[in-house]
């Protein structure tokens, strides 16, 4: 099953902290296959969600009657 | 005088006239110029309303004003008719808003300065909206072109958005409280959407009207949830536009700043997948070069130490061939062995002792003939 309630907020901002971490260029390799491979899949996720996720709505059920 | 006619008391010629009145026009709206305005222990409301020919006293209370107003205005109040006992005819007002583009600017002005006076509208007080957000609270009329508008772009943009609609009138007298009970309700949630979008296409100055009123501009302000007000075209600047967070122009241009678009962020995805490789791969290049240069660093480093070791090894060898008695032989001297041992003193030696000499390249063997000592 597709995941569609992802964080979206919270993925991103991962995202460009890691991508921000590798710029920096302190990581070793090690760290930086790691970094890369959790970069990809956060990537997956936001792409899966952008092209599945809908928007809903709810009418609320009171009149706001004066 | 005719028998027939009624003869009233005083008081029964009142009650009388009011339950005429109370049949006939149990409520009457009336449009006029505003006159003697005034406003009594903060509470009571009393004015005229007046034309070229005619003045009616109307009473009320500040609860039912929009907003400051000032005489010269051209109002709509709707009431009830009645003559007072004491007091004569008046009309009890039920509500009351100005009439017109020029009263309606002119009571917003005066509202304007009011609330600017208390900082309903200062720069400080506004929030930042969540972006993109996973919740809204929609306020807007469910058959409205701003609705519509307003969930087509939201679609087209982005998605995964819960929102809550509250359909409310979005013009004429119920639509005041209609709103501000709105936002009041959003407000009171337990799990509040995690902002509020009030909005309503273009009109004219008395449709929009209510979007200026001070109950409505008082609601947004009062708002703990961050709000975006977009009513009407570009043109047109409600105060419940001023109070709120962040002022959008249109219904569509909300959704626009509500949430990024998505196949911008597509896009953007993608770049951000290209450059995790290209970091990635400068990394391993990078270290590759590393390896490279100490390997290099490695081999300069151990060539350098065998150079220095033969060189050494060529100067001993140089010295100790200079030191070997073989070399000195080369330059003319001779070692002498009387039977087999080296002599190195003349004296001692027995003059016809036989000597053997070993030059460079061989041995003669020679008979002492004289020995001389230094």
């Amino acid at each position: 099953m597709t995941k569609t309630t992802i964080d979206y907020t919270k993925l991103s901002k991962e995202l460009d902290e890691l991508l921000a971490d590798l710029q920096a260029g302190g990581s070793d390799i090690d760290s930086s296959i790691k970094q890369y491979e959790r970069g990809m899949q956060i990537i997956e996720e936001l792409k899966t969600y952008l092209a599945q996720a809908k928007n809903k709505v709810t009418k609320v059920k009171s009149t706001f009657s004066s | 005088m005719d028998n027939n006619e009624l003869v009233f008391s005083v008081s029964d010629f009142v009650a009388v006239l009011n339950q005429t009145l109370e049949y006939a026009y149990p409520t009457v709206t009336i449009v006029g110029e505003l006159s003697n305005f005034r406003i009594s222990k903060n509470k009571w409301v009393y004015f005229d309303l007046k034309d070229e020919y005619s003045s009616v006293k109307f009473f009320g209370t500040i609860y039912q004003l929009s907003g400051p107003l000032e005489d010269g205005l051209t109002m709509q109040v709707r009431g009830v008719p009645r003559l007072h006992p004491l007091y004569g005819f008046s009309v009890t007002a039920q509500s009351m808003q100005p009439v017109g583009e020029g009263s309606i600017k002119k009571a917003e002005l005066l509202l304007q300065e009011k609330l600017t006076k208390e900082g309903l509208f200062d720069p400080s007080r506004k929030r930042a909206i969540p972006y993109p957000p996973k919740s809204v609270g929609l306020i807007a009329s469910s058959e409205s072109a701003a609705y519509h508008d307003f969930i087509k772009v939201l679609n087209e943009r982005w998605c995964g958005v819960d929102i809550s609609l509250a359909d409310v009138q979005v013009q004429g007298e119920a639509a005041i409280g209609q709103i501000v009970a709105a936002i009041e309700h959003f407000n009171q949630k337990a799990i509040p959407p995690e902002v509020l979008i009030v909005t309503r296409g273009g009109g004219s100055a008395d449709d929009l009207a209510v979007f200026s009123t001070e109950q409505v501009t008082r609601a947004v302000a009062g708002s703990r949830i961050p709000t975006i007000v977009a009513i009407g075209h570009e043109i047109d600047i409600s105060l419940a536009e001023l109070a709120a967070d962040k002022r959008a122009s249109t219904p569509s241009n909300a959704a626009q700043l509500l949430t990024p678009d998505k196949k911008a962020t597509l896009n953007q995805l993608n770049i951000s997948s290209d450059t995790l490789w290209s970091m990635v791969q400068n990394i391993f290049s990078g270290q590759a070069d590393d390896l490279a240069r100490k390997s290099l660093d490695l081999g300069n480093s151990i060539g350098s130490t065998l150079d220095r070791a033969e060189q050494l090894l060529r100067a001993n060898n140089n010295l100790l061939e200079a030191l070997s008695p073989k070399s000195v032989l080369k330059r003319g001297f001779a070692i002498i062995r009387s039977t087999g041992k080296v002599v190195d003193k003349a004296k001692g030696i027995a003059i016809g002792k036989e000597l053997s000499l070993e030059l460079a390249d061989g041995y003669i063997t020679v008979k002492t003939e004289a020995i001389e000592l230094k």
